[in-house]
């Protein structure tokens, strides 16, 4: 799996989803890795609209932000891959792939982002002083008139 | 033919023609809505048969409009754990679900010493087989199902996934993981790549045997 391109990705892109399947299954069956690896990339990257929607399906009710549903979006795809690698029957891809994006989304566990920990700033204000007023007027400065 | 296989049957009959007729009326659930309404049993094959008829729904309303910045996000992920070594892509995993999950390494590692009581000496002998094992150092083979079991219940991830993944060791993988720029060396199939002291206590010896003692360690 250390090839960021494997020989078989392109070949496996021009294909529909049930061939990928068929194929997967095959894959599963005899045990061959090396056809794994690129099938598991595919069915993954066909899984994406369905994690993303899900995602945002579930995880907008529960206040889960934009990054949060970021970080959840990453975290199902992780599942999925793991879950695809031990190589078990898959009747759906879009069914698991809902079925862990929701998981995920729904996890009571997950911590929300920390709030940003800024302090609110108290600003201290002073009354202006009536020597330093009539300071700048006997510099010249009048009030927001101009001498022209 | 036995009286409940033909209730079950029926069963997922009515499911389906309750499917169908959702997916006619254009107000579909969700498939596994629908899965859940039959016995675990009959679900791998409903699955198949709702599939046929979600996927032709599916391309008949044309391929879903995704943001592109997701795809590169999914082959970011793709990308990061098709990194493997002598505990094939599990690191990789780890690192991926411990950053999903805004946690630092500390927390896992104090959530493991909590579990197993591991405290003293022990705590920094964790430490230190935990950085080995998220780093790619440790062989999968030396990992415990009791470490898995911790590992999945703390990242909420099916420890069976964890399992498949620390055996999935690359074919060259009898050197350290290509990401972490490390030479070839020779890696003990069980303990890993470095030799470590005997432990000095049952804390030490405790940490051992979760990170190398194999699955019944």
């Amino acid at each position: 799996m250390n090839d960021p391109l494997h020989k078989l990705d392109a070949q496996y892109a021009a294909l529909d989803e049930p061939t990928l399947m068929m194929l997967f299954e095959t894959a599963t069956r005899e045990n061959d890795a090396d056809a794994l690896e690129p099938l598991v990339r595919q069915l993954v990257l066909r899984a994406v609209p369905v994690v993303e929607r899900t995602v945002r399906e579930f995880g907008e009710p529960r206040d889960l932000s934009p990054s949060d549903q970021a970080l959840v979006e990453d975290e199902a795809l992780t599942k999925l891959v793991l879950r695809l690698g031990r190589g078990l029957p898959l009747p759906s891809i879009r069914a698991l792939a809902y079925e862990i994006a929701r998981e995920c989304a729904e996890d009571p566990a997950r911590q929300p982002a920390p709030a940003p920990k800024v302090r609110p700033v108290r600003p201290t204000l002073r009354v202006v002083d009536s020597s330093l007023h009539s300071r700048a007027r006997s510099n010249g400065h009048r009030g927001g008139q101009h001498d022209g | 033919m036995a009286t409940a296989e033909v209730s079950t049957m029926a069963e997922v009959e009515a499911v389906l023609a309750e499917a169908l007729e959702d997916i006619k009326a254009g107000r579909p659930r969700t498939m596994p809505d629908y899965l859940g309404l039959v016995p675990r049993s009959e679900r791998a094959e409903l699955a198949e048969l709702l599939s046929i008829f979600f996927m032709r729904d599916a391309v008949a309303a044309g391929p879903e409009r995704v943001d592109p910045e997701r795809y590169e996000r999914a082959l970011g992920v793709l990308d990061r754990l098709s990194t493997t070594g002598p505990a094939g892509n599990l690191p990789a995993a780890l690192a991926e679900l411990r950053r999903t999950r805004r946690l630092r390494r500390e927390d896992i590692v104090g959530a493991i010493a909590d579990r197993f009581g591991i405290t003293g000496t022990g705590r920094e002998r964790l430490r230190r087989s935990y950085h080995e094992l998220e780093t790619g150092q440790l062989s999968g083979r030396g990992l415990s199902r009791r470490l898995l079991d911790a590992l999945g219940q703390i990242l909420h991830v099916d420890p069976e996934d964890l399992s498949a993944a620390a055996s999935r060791v690359a074919r060259a993988a009898t050197g350290p993981a290509r990401a972490f720029g490390r030479g070839a060396g020779e890696v003990d199939p069980v303990r890993g790549m470095h030799s470590i002291q005997p432990p000095r206590d049952e804390s030490e010896r405790v940490v051992d045997d979760l990170f190398r003692g194999g699955a019944d360690g």
